[in-house]
């Protein structure tokens, strides 16, 4: 894996050099829009929220790894290449040359990156991977105008994906702005590198970027793009009917029926986010917080009948209307080191629906008819339409086998703050997500350990393991360790696997022939200059 | 009449002090905004690190004090959603926006409860009567947020008569101010039915009459003059719901008014902002009571002051 990561690394794509165009843009329309929830955080800090909000930066900003469009593959962005040092303590990137801020605020040098890394590293950074910024990396190093390191405390293995966009949220500013003005230059407008440019923001309206002219590497698709922040979705289906907009987010219900009316669904080119339902309060640890005895949940019998209760396919096909892939155990994906391929072929018999089977589990684990109740978290994950529908779904499921199964609305930052304290889930279940773009031990580490927030389930096994897997550098070692850690998952069935989803946007057909984008970045819509436009 | 108004002032800074006590313990209630706002990776000492920053960290009692300190300097704090962004001003670049649709709303309503009202009367028991009993229900009984939908599917959608949603030209206001203010009209019409129905019942109409005034100078002028005033007192009221009814009107129209403004900063406990709305719609509110009282005594001697 060592090595293959450094001949990717090291991987030289000269057909995607800097080829500068004369045009500005290639469609007609004057302004593409398109009518997206709004974002949770609305500003140009780059340090001042989650991936979640990254949509707004993903027209304008570049990172120094970029994401093939249709692969989500690494490819050179800023960075002509890079290399890790043997031990993956030290991460070496070479810029490319004649990069041109936007605005005239020059070209890029190794000290933009480097004033990047200071502002999500800041005491008020708000950022997913704001710990690695200030506690894994410990400098980074300008070596000369076009060359920077970073330099870690430990191995770093994961250095592709934090510089690229699907893992980090480095995207690259210009310090010579920030000398200029300060925070307040960076309130007024952004400056990035990208094929569009800031043009203006209005708070909880819109945001409209411009095409560069001529920009360094691509030609934009259109002169100008209105990402519109409308929070009801039916406002934003009877937007796109009218071409009040060319293309909206909308969940897979509302889709269809979009679709019914002429317009076209594009997903992205591959799945963006695992969906599951995790058990609550499953902590084996020593020294974790306590478990509750009376948690039915704790019982691997249980688990595996509130699993085997529950048809899968029918929710797959019913709510997320077919458009879903299996996640035979989520966390971990073929691409990634630590998966076995023998977990597809044991699914069936181990989490396929089987409501007879589950009631003979939940009679071996002591649970007779009515003896036996579960809460079920009710709300709309952000990004999830269909959450609720899914988890009330559960409910007829569960009763069928004799399980009381208690439906609870509750407001998701509430429930969140509950999660994260360690009383707080014993014996409940509700939905969450994870991007597959995570690598295995990221999803351990925050899913399954108990420093982290996620707490889904903890043992002394794990948590012993994910030391070791933290300071492996041997390829075979690691992938090992990986998946002697999903298989003990495997066995202990610790949630309910609704399946891998892609991340899609509505179109008008007339105004929009394809958008190529991996979806694999968390914060979901991406590749805004690979929209194609009818010509 | 000033001793009044002084008393009257005195209650306006009393109930906005316990508005931001009211709306400081709420808030606190739900949580903390790190939660919501930051990333689930975060670590317990990032978010710790980010409440101090907020100053969220401190006592509530503490965190009171400080803040009613800056709202009396007219500071409400930073946005934590929009950073860098005052509360207030961001509360009051759009306040424009919403008061706009309010008035439009408002005189919508006045302009079809006002001849309901009157016909009803008039028209006692009649089918007049009874259909505008039942516009007027369908007014009060529907949620603001499906009449909006339902419109917008219809005017939007199917006709293509109006825009769907934002704000820009006036047709841009038509739905989003029918549907706020058609639920007025159940409420305003019916007071003005009964204020009529007195008012016509009344020595000084008998006399009017008898004097050969014709029908239509006894009704719109001499009857609905005096039973005007009887749905004053519901202006008050009636601000109230239309800044309330803004709230859900707004999501469904995308119209950039406060109302939109504090559903986005009520789902990320942006509490500098939820602040800064409750405040400024409290005191539109309470100060649109004082001057319906004030009005009330000025259109009627009768009343006094004292």
């Amino acid at each position: 894996m060592r090595r293959g990561l450094l001949l990717a690394s090291i991987l030289v794509l000269a057909s995607l050099g800097s080829t500068a165009f004369s045009q500005v843009a290639v469609s007609e329309l004057e302004r593409l829009v398109i009518a997206l929830p709004p974002v949770a955080t609305e500003t140009n800090r780059i340090w001042a929220g989650s991936w979640v909000m990254h949509t707004q930066f993903e027209p304008m900003l570049e990172t120094l790894i970029g994401n093939d469009p249709e692969t989500g593959d690494p490819i050179p962005r800023l960075a002509e290449r890079w290399e890790a040092s043997d031990d993956f303590t030290e991460w070496t990137f070479y810029l490319r040359q004649g990069v041109p801020f936007h605005f005239g605020y020059g070209e890029l040098t190794a000290e933009d990156v480097k004033h990047t890394y200071d502002l999500l590293s800041r005491d008020d950074s708000q950022v997913n991977m704001a710990a690695v910024w200030r506690d894994r990396v410990a400098e980074a190093v300008v070596v000369d105008d076009y060359t920077i390191s970073f330099r870690f405390h430990e191995p770093y293995i994961d250095g592709v994906r934090l510089f690229s966009r699907t893992g980090g949220e480095m995207y690259i500013t210009s310090k010579a702005q920030w000398d200029e003005g300060g925070v307040a230059a960076v309130d007024e407008r952004i400056v990035g590198t990208g094929v569009f440019r800031f043009q203006e923001r209005t708070e909880g309206v819109n945001l409209i970027v411009e095409a560069v002219e001529d920009h360094w590497r691509d030609v934009a698709p259109f002169r100008e793009i209105e990402l519109r922040w409308v929070p009801d979705e039916t406002t934003r289906m009877a937007q796109l009917l009218t071409g009040e907009v060319h293309a909206a987010a909308l969940g897979r219900d509302v889709a269809e029926s979009a679709e019914g009316q002429g317009m076209v669904v594009i997903p992205s080119r591959r799945e963006n986010m695992q969906r599951f339902v995790p058990f609550g309060g499953l902590y084996f640890n020593t020294g974790a917080p306590e478990i509750r005895e009376d948690n039915p949940l704790l019982d691997r019998r249980v688990r595996q009948a509130l699993i085997k209760a529950v048809d899968l396919e029918a929710i797959q096909e019913e709510l997320y209307k077919g458009r879903v892939t299996p996640a035979f155990r989520t966390g971990w994906v073929p691409q990634h080191e630590g998966w076995n391929p023998e977990w597809a072929e044991r699914f069936d018999e181990m989490y396929g629906y089987d409501p007879e089977r589950a009631r003979e589990l939940l009679q071996e684990a002591g649970y007779g008819p009515g003896q036996m109740s579960v809460r079920i978290n009710l709300y709309e994950h952000p990004g999830q339409p269909e959450s609720p529908y899914v988890l009330e779904s559960l409910q007829p499921f569960w009763e069928a086998v004799g399980v009381e199964a208690n439906v609870t609305p509750v407001d998701f930052g509430t429930f969140l703050a509950r999660w994260f304290e360690d009383q707080g889930v014993h014996g409940e279940v509700w939905i969450t997500r994870n991007t597959p773009l995570r690598t295995t031990q990221e999803f351990i580490e925050f899913w399954h350990t108990a420093a982290a927030n996620g707490k889904l389930f903890l043992d002394d096994l794990i948590e012993e393991k994910i030391v070791e897997l933290r300071f492996a550098v041997d390829p075979e070692e690691r992938d090992t360790i990986a998946r002697e850690i999903g298989d003990f998952l495997f066995e202990e069935f610790v949630l309910i696997p609704l399946g891998a989803t892609h991340v899609e946007i509505v179109v008008d057909p007339d105004v929009i022939v394809d958008w190529a984008w991996p979806g694999q970045a968390p914060t979901n819509w991406t590749h805004f200059y690979m929209i194609e436009p009818v010509r | 009449m000033l001793r009044y108004l002084i008393k009257r002032l005195g209650q306006t800074v009393f109930t906005l002090f316990a508005v931001t006590v009211i709306v400081f313990g709420l808030g606190r209630m739900t949580g903390d905004p790190a939660t919501v706002l930051m990333p689930v990776e975060a670590r317990q000492e990032d978010r710790a690190r980010i409440m101090e920053l907020w100053g969220l960290d401190q006592p509530l009692h503490v965190q009171y004090l400080r803040y009613i300190g800056n709202v009396l300097r007219g500071e409400f704090g930073d946005s934590l959603q929009w950073p860098g962004r005052d509360a207030l001003e961001l509360v009051l670049l759009r306040i424009g926006n919403t008061l706009e649709l309010g008035l439009v709303a408002l005189l919508f309503a006045v302009a079809l409860a006002v001849p309901i009202g009157v016909f009803s009367a008039v028209y006692k028991n009649s089918a007049i009567d009874h259909v505008g009993k039942f516009i007027a229900l369908l007014g009060q009984s529907l949620p603001h947020f499906w009449i909006g939908i339902v419109f917008i599917w219809i005017f939007a959608v199917n006709l293509r008569w109006l825009p769907t949603s934002g704000r820009g030209t006036w047709q841009h206001l038509i739905m989003p101010a029918v549907v706020i203010g058609w639920f007025q009209v159940a409420a305003l019409m019916r007071l003005i039915r009964s204020a009529m129905l007195e008012s016509l019942d009344s020595e000084y109409i008998k006399l009017a009459r008898l004097k050969g005034v014709r029908e239509r100078i006894v009704i719109w002028k001499h009857a609905l003059r005096n039973a005007a005033i009887v749905p004053l007192t519901y202006f008050g009221i009636m601000i109230a719901y239309l800044v309330v009814g803004s709230i859900t009107t707004e999501v469904v129209f995308s119209w950039p008014g406060v109302g939109l403004l504090v559903v986005n900063a009520v789902t990320a406990r942006d509490f500098p902002v939820v602040q800064a709305v409750t405040i400024v719609f409290a005191f539109v509110i309470v100060l649109a009571n004082l001057v319906v009282d004030v009005l009330y005594g000025v259109f009627d001697p009768r009343i006094r002051f004292e």
